[in-house]
């Protein structure tokens, strides 16, 4: 059997590296058909905590990658603007519980009792973060707290990275500029067809094309616009000096005319700048972009954004794998995981020799949920942005109920109804919906066994043991000269 | 709010009763209000027991549906009879090749379901593609391994009955009634 990818970059490296790491020793082919890169230099792939496991099944190690591509590591996205006061959503998580209650519950009731100590300072990896230290998680820091981090990977870098290790295990490959579709009567691809005649046949075809999605529009699988959630439609992406200690997580910050993120690394500084065109001109969003970043930006590169996803991942023999498939705003950096999202599932579900109808329902079911949960979590900036650019203004379109039913529990209870298929994990929704304001009306009646002056005493504890952890740590700068350079 | 068999009525086979009371009740703790009640609170409660509910009863009619006692009233209609489509698409994973999905919230996890397809007699025209990654007689060392590993820890354990005795035996008056 011979599965075919289609495309380029990280969606196209990342699939070739899983699909051969895990199924080239069960006698799969695995071809690459690769289009011209559109990574570049100025570009950065930032990661959730995920990435990590993923990278540990294709054997890929993390000092060497960081190493090779001057990526860092990020402990989570600070926002500015967003909500009453600038907030962490660190990729860990707050207090530990009381009584086996959630520490969330006790810090609803804290606040409501007058507490201004804000969530993120009962994070470890917040707290460690925002003092520029990296925190390896070991036995004692998890007895206290989860502690994960994800990274900020150069684009380019990455990219070179992955096809290298692919081609190494044995991935084929072929690099054309466009290639033509053959189907069959029933609507399969049969082969991709290049300009100089060749004929690249397989059972499976991955379409990695990015939001061109070739193959699906190919198959003519429809679209699902998500304008009237996002309405960004322009990606400014540009590079500035490194920063002389490297901030171990993301910048975010609300502009009037939509959000900036600086992403730094060990080689150069990078900035995304989401806007709408239809409120700013791409030069004047450049220069804004260099006024509040403060950096001497060079080559930007402004691109359109289109958020929405295909009707479905998987259609007929072909499957969509990142952009091809969803088509992210890039606020909270949810690209590289829908990539490794789907290639998960795919593995799981593996089609056989005879074609696969009811792994195609149960993939497209899965992947679709995990889509609409990840734009769930997107939409909370849009929805309760304490911003009043016009960028802010309401959404054109309703929240979706998924949505509407977790801010109304959250508001009522502190309870965040968490689904299947949920992308971020619940501390991140604490974060996020604490962060943009949203204020609790009561909390889980349980949680008035303790005594106030316990429940003083405890979080003291926890504060203090930050405050201890923190200063034991290593520097982001030092952990990544050490192992790293 | 309607705890245990107030809320609903699922048959013994597989002892969810108290489970399901058990279930209600974690929420209406986590729920309750002290006021007036909250909509809002109110049908997340809703929410949480029907997904319990509906897995739960998807789970038993797995065991009427999947049957081969043929020529018998009950068990041919149930062979025959109309499923939920969530249940037949989990019957056709699992038939075509072994693939249990996983959920977050639901009192049965994939080694219950897996039990129960097996222990029916359905078994999988195919497996999951990556299982052929390590060659057969490795796996089946491996297989080997594995239940000469449980044996071991089986004699180990101590007996049921003594446990009892030891622990927990009833009372006199108990036995007598």
């Amino acid at each position: 059997m011979k599965v075919v990818i289609f495309g380029r970059d990280a969606a196209a490296w990342l699939s070739a590296n899983a699909l051969q790491s895990a199924l080239g020793p069960t006698g799969l082919t695995v071809e690459v058909v690769e289009l011209p890169s559109l990574s570049q230099a100025q570009d950065i792939y930032p990661a959730l905590p995920a990435l990590e496991a993923f990278h540990g099944q294709m054997r890929i190690d993390e000092h060497a990658l960081l190493k090779a591509t001057g990526g860092s590591y990020s402990l989570g996205q600070s926002f500015t603007g967003f909500g009453p006061a600038p907030f962490f959503h660190a990729y860990g998580s707050h207090g530990v519980a009381i009584d086996r209650l959630p520490f969330f519950q006790y810090f609803t009731r804290a606040r409501q009792k007058g507490l201004t100590v804000a969530l993120e300072d009962f994070s470890l990896t917040a707290a460690g973060a925002k003092v520029g230290r990296f925190i390896v998680p070991d036995s004692t820091t998890v007895s206290f707290a989860r502690t994960d981090y994800g990274y900020h990977l150069p684009a380019v870098a990455y990219v070179d990275y992955l096809r290298a290790k692919a081609l190494k295990s044995g991935v084929r490959m072929i690099s054309v500029r466009d290639a033509g579709v053959e189907q069959d009567a029933e609507g399969n691809i049969t082969a991709l067809l290049t300009r100089n005649g060749s004929r690249i046949t397989g059972d499976l075809f991955i379409d990695a094309s990015g939001s061109d999605a070739q193959l699906m529009r190919a198959l003519e699988i429809g679209f699902e616009s998500w304008r009237g959630w996002f309405r960004g439609d322009r990606v400014l992406a540009a590079a500035g000096a490194p920063y002389a200690n490297v901030p171990p997580y993301a910048r975010i910050e609300a502009l009037d005319h939509g959000w900036q993120g600086l992403y730094a690394a060990q080689d150069r500084t990078r900035l995304v700048q989401v806007h709408d065109s239809r409120l700013i001109s791409d030069d004047d969003a450049l220069q804004m972009a260099a006024r509040t970043s403060g950096l001497k930006l060079g080559d930007a590169v402004v691109s359109e954004l289109n958020s929405g996803r295909s009707a479905q991942a998987w259609a007929k023999n072909c499957v969509a794998v990142g952009e091809a498939a969803c088509v992210f705003d890039p606020i909270d950096s949810p690209g590289l995981h829908t990539i490794q999202n789907g290639l998960v599932h795919l593995l799981a579900l593996f089609p056989q020799a005879d074609g696969g109808a009811v792994e195609r329902t149960e993939y497209n079911h899965l992947m679709q949920q995990g889509f609409e949960r990840t734009r769930d979590f997107q939409i909370v900036h849009s929805a309760l942005c304490g911003q009043s650019g016009a960028y802010w203004r309401a959404l054109e379109t309703a929240l979706p109920e998924t949505l509407t039913r977790k801010l109304e529990t959250f508001r009522a209870r502190g309870i965040v109804p968490m689904s299947d298929g949920e992308i971020y994990p619940l501390d991140s929704w604490e974060a996020i919906l604490t962060g943009h304001g949203l204020v609790l009306e009561t909390f889980e009646p349980l949680v008035e066994a303790t005594s106030d002056a316990d429940l003083m005493a405890h979080l003291k504890r926890m504060l203090g043991y930050i405050r201890e952890q923190v200063q034991s740590m290593n520097s982001h700068d030092s952990y990544l000269e050490l192992f790293c350079k | 709010m309607a705890i245990g068999l107030a809320s609903g009525f699922l048959e013994p086979l597989e002892s969810t009763s108290i489970y399901l009371v058990q279930a209600a009740i974690t929420q209406v703790l986590k729920l309750l209000s002290v006021g007036p009640v909250d909509d809002r609170l109110r049908s997340e409660f809703n929410r949480t027991v029907d997904t319990e509910y509906a897995r739960v009863r998807d789970f038993l009619i797995l065991h009427y549906h999947a049957n081969i006692r043929e020529g018998e009233a009950l068990w041919d209609y149930t062979r025959g009879m109309e499923v939920p489509d969530s249940l037949k698409h989990s019957l056709e994973l699992f038939r075509r090749r072994g693939y249990v999905q996983p959920y977050k919230d639901g009192l049965f996890s994939p080694p219950s379901w897996i039990s129960v397809f097996n222990g029916q007699g359905l078994s999988p025209l195919g497996h999951d593609r990556m299982a052929e990654a390590a060659p057969l007689d490795l796996v089946a060392e491996k297989l080997a391994e594995l239940r000469e590993r449980i044996a071991s820890a089986v004699a180990t354990m101590p007996d049921h009955a003594a446990t009892i005795d030891l622990y927990c035996p009833a009372s006199e008056r108990e036995m007598a009634q």
